[in-house]
């Protein structure tokens, strides 16, 4: 309230504080008449019923501050039972917290045009909008004109290349869980393992193969009814889901699954090996390699 | 807590200072035999509970959350959570803070639940007219409407990081427009305690707001 005499001495900290709340927009326009007379004959008939399940049920009153109003009520209140319960429960969400792998994040983006994450337009250039909406993973839609490089620290980098279609899962947990994955609908996505992804588990799937990474640099390519392999360094495992086969595929071969075709493996092309090189040059520090 | 409809009538006049002076906040209060009413969930009380409280229920969480449509489920969800626990309300104290309370609790569930995240996710850029015209406009460099809503992003993110008894000092000075001995009585401390906490609040979500980079 600037026009309060006593806020006159806030510090310039304060100040800044206070300016960054106020900045807070209004709502344009109140809630329809309609909610608030439906939610009104709910509230009063008491059949409201709760829109976030997840939420809990009941407030915890502490004494001395806002909630300390609420009288002891039901049993759940009592310190002697939510304390424990409240421990327990924020410690599991703090393993849970630690567990997690590191969030996505934009690396590289080239080209100019708008990029679609789980339905949202985004503008290529907008590098943290988009970091913040793919860092536990989404659906990657890119036009012709853009490519970009996603990386988890320590753990993996990804080149989805111009005109990809993705859809990826967050990156491998640290200790528990530790699987990723990567759905191509189609385009070309080229990946890089670092440092700390020995133990954890990435699956690439297009609907010709299922590529099992354990660690290594490689890309896959889909193109019509087909999607190709290429291996840089070390070894993936290849599923060709037309023939039901199952091979490995070593540094320097390349091998092809197609929907109407039996599997076969050959060298790699030295333009597919190019742009793994381009990637992990690119982005190798923040795999920690 | 301020009255949604004065709140919609008097931007003009209170935009500047970010609050809301007009809404006759003390007006607002409920006498002790309503809260009693509410207690025993009789309906004239429990209806006079909802017409003071829903308006300016709706208008915080809306401005925590950014969104109508989440701050409608938002809102449902308060006077769930109220209607749960009428029983135990202080018919001598003020409900205000108490509700703060519980919508900012809920608001900071929501951002935790993946349905935020999905709402977010979900949004077209065309549902903010400001962000839609200027990618229309604008192609060379990054938005300044994306750069805004970050930074808004960034606010709401603090204030739900902050204590409650520190969240609860900001949003009634600043958004309900009380004075801090309005402040003082509604939250049973000494005027010039809640003076220090709204002071010490402002502090803490500084720290919160550099942090994140602002």
């Amino acid at each position: 309230m600037s026009n309060a005499p006593d806020d006159l001495d806030l510090s310039s900290d304060e100040q800044f504080a206070r300016a960054a709340v106020r900045s807070l927009p209004r709502a344009a326009e109140g809630p329809s008449a309609e909610f608030r007379a439906g939610l009104r004959e709910r509230f009063f008939a008491g059949s409201i019923e709760s829109t976030v399940a997840e939420l809990p049920e009941v407030e915890a009153p502490v004494a001395g501050d806002a909630r300390g109003q609420v009288l002891a009520g039901p049993w759940l209140l009592r310190p002697s039972v939510w304390v424990p319960l409240a421990a327990a429960a924020a410690l599991a969400f703090a393993l849970g917290l630690a567990n997690r792998g590191p969030a996505w994040e934009v690396s590289t983006a080239t080209g100019v045009g708008v990029i679609r994450i789980d339905g949202q337009e985004v503008p290529a250039q907008a590098s943290a909008v988009i970091s913040r909406l793919v860092a536990r993973g989404g659906r990657v839609q890119l036009p012709e004109e853009v490519s970009i490089d996603l990386v988890a620290p320590g753990f993996m980098v990804v080149r989805l290349a111009a005109g990809s279609d993705v859809r990826l899962s967050g990156s491998p947990n640290r200790w528990i869980a530790r699987n990723s994955e990567i759905s191509i609908e189609s385009g070309d996505v080229f990946v890089a393992t670092g440092r700390e992804f020995p133990g954890s588990r990435l699956v690439v799937s297009t609907d010709e193969a299922r590529v099992d990474v354990l660690g290594t640099s490689f890309a896959v390519m889909r193109f019509g009814h087909g999607t190709c392999v290429c291996v840089m360094e070390g070894s993936v495992r290849v599923g060709s889901v037309h023939d039901r086969s199952s091979a490995e595929v070593v540094k320097g071969q390349r091998r092809f699954c197609y929907a109407d075709q039996p599997a076969y493996t050959e060298v790699i092309l030295e333009s597919s090996e190019h742009e793994l090189h381009q990637l992990i040059e690119t982005s190798g520090a923040k795999l920690d390699r | 807590m301020s009255d949604p409809e004065v709140t919609a009538h008097s931007e003009s006049s209170s935009v500047e200072a970010g609050v809301n002076r007009a809404s006759g906040v003390g007006e607002l209060r409920l006498d002790r035999a309503t809260l009693e009413g509410v207690r025993a969930r009789e309906p004239a009380a429990l209806g006079k509970l909802f017409d003071a409280y829903f308006g300016s229920v709706f208008a915080l969480v809306h401005r925590l959350l950014g969104d109508r449509t989440l701050a409608e489920d938002a809102t449902s969800e308060v006077f769930f959570k109220v209607q749960r626990a009428a029983h135990s309300i202080d018919p001598n104290r003020d409900p205000a803070p108490w509700l703060m309370t519980i919508a900012t609790n809920v608001c900071r569930d929501l951002w935790r639940s993946g349905a935020y995240r999905m709402r977010q996710r979900s949004r077209s850029v065309e549902d903010d007219p400001v962000v839609a015209n200027t990618l229309r406009s604008a192609t060379e460099e990054p938005p300044k409407a994306l750069e805004t809503a970050e930074r808004q992003l960034a606010v709401r993110e603090a204030l739900l990081e902050l204590s409650e008894s520190h969240r609860v000092a900001i949003l009634l000075h600043e958004y309900e427009g009380l004075s801090h001995q309005e402040v003082a009585e509604r939250t049973g401390i000494e005027h010039a305690a809640a003076r220090k906490r709204y002071s010490r609040a402002l502090s803490a979500l500084a720290e919160l707001l550099k942090a994140k980079g602002l």
